[in-house]
């Protein structure tokens, strides 16, 4: 499935799903937390990606966090938003700077959040209009509270207010 | 959404209503898959074509002109159907407490302004005005 | 597809000047004008049929618009329940051009719409933000209008000012990214009295503002009330949060709330349960989490408080006395403004003033509703004495919150040809009421017609003044929007085998002797509950003792006597 880039282009997926009985490629591998505990870490130089269950506590996989290069969050429903905060919190708490891709049934209109919260990429379906998902992360810049946002663009004096990078 | 709980088989006969999607207004599945927004000009299905009724409403909803498809079971009074449960019998007439009509410069089309005060109150032979004086 | 609609600076609206609502400036106004560009989109895309109804109802409930039995219905956010002239005004408008010339308060002190077109929505929601007003996060499984004290800045013996706070939280909450898609709805009230007013503790969250020995602004914190089916005090989690950690704070328990709450079933989604499931160890996940999350990040900046609260300065007022003649004469000279003074008119901290409570409870009337003609009148009233202002209490009346004293004869004359005057603030009538199933697509049985047969049947208001305060709160399904289990009666409506059925509780309270009221017996049928009422009372005159009010009665007879006079005999 395509990936949208954090500038919202439509990109391919470098990554291979791996099911938790399948031998491991040689590529870029996205592992069950079972499986990724059971995979000796020596020997391997392709990165490797967990996906991260909507119910785990990042503290959960704290020790694991050195050996990734992607987490993908799950949004099971657009309307479960437990990412969101396991997002945040593998920034904020655990300064995890891989990528952290938003997977499951997202919405164009939660991409500018889910990007607020340290989210990188969003995996969509085939067929998606990425112009549409570029149109709903521009409309509203202006935010009113603290996030991940990165170092935002000058305009002191807003109080709360903030205006967020294009 | 304003469907209530899951149907069961229908046992009576079978009206099938949702709202219009572009203005909300309750609607009614009459003859020739028409939508209107009387009762009694609905289309009274037999408990054993109901399945068959509530899919041909819910084309219209994956079509995206109404939404919240459901079906009501109707007694049919003087040939017409007339909801048996209470609930929709609210919903074919509107707030049993007194409503101020629709207004017409703004929405010509309406036609539901006549039903705003259908449900007679138990209690009083008199509808009370909305906005009666204190004092 | 419609074209996404370019920002533009708009003027300020003509707002009346000493009005003490957070004004906004052009980036509010910005922000305002991109979110009717995303929410016009999403209707363009609906109508056009690129979203599903399931994509969408999230997306429009989180702006204010319901699906109901009749209609949309269209809920537009009264921030804490503050608004000014000419923004009531342009509710009455919208009112008649775009629904049927009527508006609802309600118990959040917002105002709700019930005949909404979701094609006119665009259009409502520019004439909204025309006077900065929109419908944001008035639905959805986000946080909502926060409420707060209707006396706030006038009460006497408030500690601190909630306001200042409320528009905080307005604005942190404000598309919360982490926040938004939380499992289920999210409440805060802030109170600053040492009376409780908001509910505090039926609430998500409830703050109480206060200040230490030097001056300094803190909050106790509470987590976990709340009503609908599964009724909850909350339980405090702490005693001082100093004011630079507020939102800090409230990082951590939404955080704490998005992780863990249930999200397999609805009716156990709200804060409530977690808090309850998890007990101590709730209030310890929530300070790890306040512990480790970086401080100055989240930190308060008191010049962002201090530029928050110049918007809630005192109006200015004149150097009056209390008691002055004209009102001493009129309450001595008029029974009808004496008696309708004794029940809506309250001590101000500035000498000469008052505060007065609008009745939206007109005898036979529909709790919270008010006509077109009735916005205008109160909005014409405040600009005339009251500095423009109006409050919404979560009792669903409103307020002028400084009105000279003087000027209350002319008030009260004002709102008698409103039709807003009724004496019975505090009284039986002034009831409490969901729309139930006259509106409302979840309720089972209805609430208004109940109300109103309540209240004609003691239309005497000498009668009502003779039972004192009580408060009746009537819902029509167990959700519980009408606050039944906090009314000292309260009422719920049930379908019992395709009839409506009337469950009632005694000795709920909401304020500082919080309470869930005690389940008197089985329900009475819609033609049989305002006998039921009215035996229950009956009851209490017969055993009160000096002083008490219906409530102090009950807690000290118990349910006995109630339940033996209404069901000996059946």
């Amino acid at each position: 499935m395509p990936v949208l880039d954090a500038k919202g282009h439509l990109v391919a997926d470098a990554w291979v799903r791996v099911a938790d009985d399948a031998p491991l490629p040689d590529a870029p591998a996205l592992l069950s937390l079972a499986r990724l505990r059971a995979e000796a870490a020596a020997g391997r130089n392709a990165p490797l990606g967990l996906l991260l269950d909507p119910a785990t506590q990042p503290e959960e996989i704290a020790e694991l966090l050195p050996r990734l290069a992607l987490i993908a969050v799950l949004l099971p429903k657009s309307k479960d938003g437990r990412a969101f905060t396991q997002a945040r919190a593998l920034r904020e708490h655990f300064g995890f700077a891989g990528e952290i891709r938003a997977t499951g049934h997202v919405l164009p209109d939660q991409w500018r959040m889910l990007q607020r919260c340290g989210v990188s990429t969003v995996e969509l379906p085939e067929g998606a209009d990425a112009a549409q998902w570029q149109r709903s992360r521009a409309v509203v810049d202006i935010a009113y509270q603290p996030a991940q946002d990165g170092p935002l663009p000058p305009g002191g004096g807003l109080g709360l207010r903030r205006r967020l990078a294009a | 959404m304003s469907s209530p709980a899951k149907a069961k088989p229908a046992t009576a006969p079978m009206v099938f209503t949702a709202n219009r999607l572009r203005d909300g207004r309750v609607v009614w599945l009459a003859a020739a898959g028409r939508w209107v927004e009387q009762v009694a000009e609905a289309a009274v299905f037999p408990p054993e074509e109901a399945a068959a009724g509530l899919a041909l409403a819910q084309q219209d909803e994956r079509a995206q002109r109404v939404v919240g498809v459901y079906g009501a079971e109707v007694a049919l009074e003087a040939g017409r159907p007339v909801p048996v449960k209470f609930r929709e019998r609210l919903r074919a007439q509107g707030p049993s407490v007194a409503v101020a009509a629709e207004p017409r410069e703004a929405h010509a089309a309406e036609p539901r302004e006549d039903h705003a005060k259908a449900e007679p109150r138990e209690s009083h032979a008199a509808e009370p005005p909305a906005y009666r004086l204190a004092s | 597809m419609n074209a996404l609609v370019e920002p533009i600076a708009l003027p300020d609206p003509a707002f009346p000047p000493h009005a003490r609502t957070y004004r906004y400036d052009e980036v509010d106004r910005e922000f305002l004008q991109e979110r009717i560009a995303e929410f016009s989109d999403q209707i363009a895309r609906r109508l056009g049929g690129e979203l599903t109804e399931d994509e969408f109802k999230p997306l429009r409930l989180m702006n204010g618009l319901y699906l109901q039995l009749h209609a949309y219905m269209y809920r537009i956010a009264i921030p804490y329940g503050i608004l000014n002239a000419t923004q009531l005004r342009q509710l009455a408008m919208i009112a008649r051009r775009w629904d049927r010339g009527y508006g609802h308060f309600t118990t959040r002190q917002n105002i709700q719409f019930n005949w909404t077109r979701l094609e006119d929505v665009p259009d409502i929601m520019r004439a909204l933000a025309d006077v900065d007003m929109h419908a944001i996060q008035t639905s959805g499984n986000c946080i909502r209008n926060t409420t707060t004290d209707e006396y706030a800045g006038a009460d006497p013996e408030e500690a601190a000012d909630p306001r200042i706070y409320a528009e905080i939280i307005r604005q942190w909450s404000t598309l919360h990214p982490e926040f938004t898609w939380l499992p289920r709805k999210f409440k805060i009230a802030i109170t600053g009295a040492p009376q409780d007013r908001v509910a505090m503790q039926v609430h998500d969250v409830g703050l109480v503002v206060k200040r230490d020995a030097a001056g300094a602004i803190g909050f106790e914190v509470w987590a976990g009330g709340g009503l609908g089916r599964t009724p909850v005090l909350a339980t405090k989690l702490r005693d001082w949060v100093p004011e630079e950690a507020l939102l800090a704070y409230l990082e951590a328990v939404l955080r704490v709330y998005n992780a863990l709450g249930n999200r397999d079933n609805i009716y156990k989604a709200r804060i409530k349960i977690l808090v309850r499931d998890l007990g101590e160890e709730f209030r310890e996940r929530v300070e790890r989490e306040f512990a480790r999350l970086p401080q100055p990040t989240y930190r308060l900046d008191p010049e962002v408080v201090a530029d928050i609260a110049a918007h809630f300065a005192p109006p200015p007022f004149a150097r009056l006395t209390d008691a002055p003649p004209a009102y001493a004469a009129a309450l001595a000279g008029d029974a009808a403004f004496a008696a309708w003074a004794k029940q809506s008119v309250r001590a101000h901290r500035q000498p000469g003033y008052a505060s007065v409570t609008i009745s939206l409870k007109p005898i036979g009337g529909i709790p919270g509703d008010a006509s077109a003609e009735q916005m205008e009148a109160v909005a014409a009233l405040a600009e005339r004495h009251g500095f423009g202002e109006i409050r919404v209490s979560h009792v669903q009346n409103l307020v002028l919150p400084h009105v000279r004293q003087e000027d209350l004869p002319a008030v009260w004359q004002g709102l008698r040809e409103a039709g807003l005057a009724t004496p019975n603030i505090g009284l039986v009538s002034d009831i409490i009421a969901c729309p139930g199933m006259d509106y409302c697509a979840l309720a089972t049985a209805r609430s208004i017609p109940v109300a109103q047969m309540i209240s004609e049947r003691f239309a005497d208001l000498d009668r009502q003044h003779a039972i004192g305060e009580c408060f009746i709160n009537i819902s029509g399904c167990i959700n519980a929007c009408g606050h039944h289990h906090i009314g000292h009666i309260g009422i719920l409506g049930v379908d019992k085998r395709g009839a409506e059925s009337y469950q009632i509780t005694l000795g709920g309270s909401a304020t500082n002797d919080a309470a869930l009221g005690e389940l008197v017996g089985p329900g009475f049928p819609y033609d049989k509950v305002t006998d039921a009422v009215e035996t229950i009372l009956r009851t209490y005159l017969a055993e009160r003792a000096a002083g008490e009010r219906f409530v102090d009665t009950y807690r000290r007879i118990g349910l006995g006597p109630f339940k033996e006079a209404l069901y000996a005999g059946a």
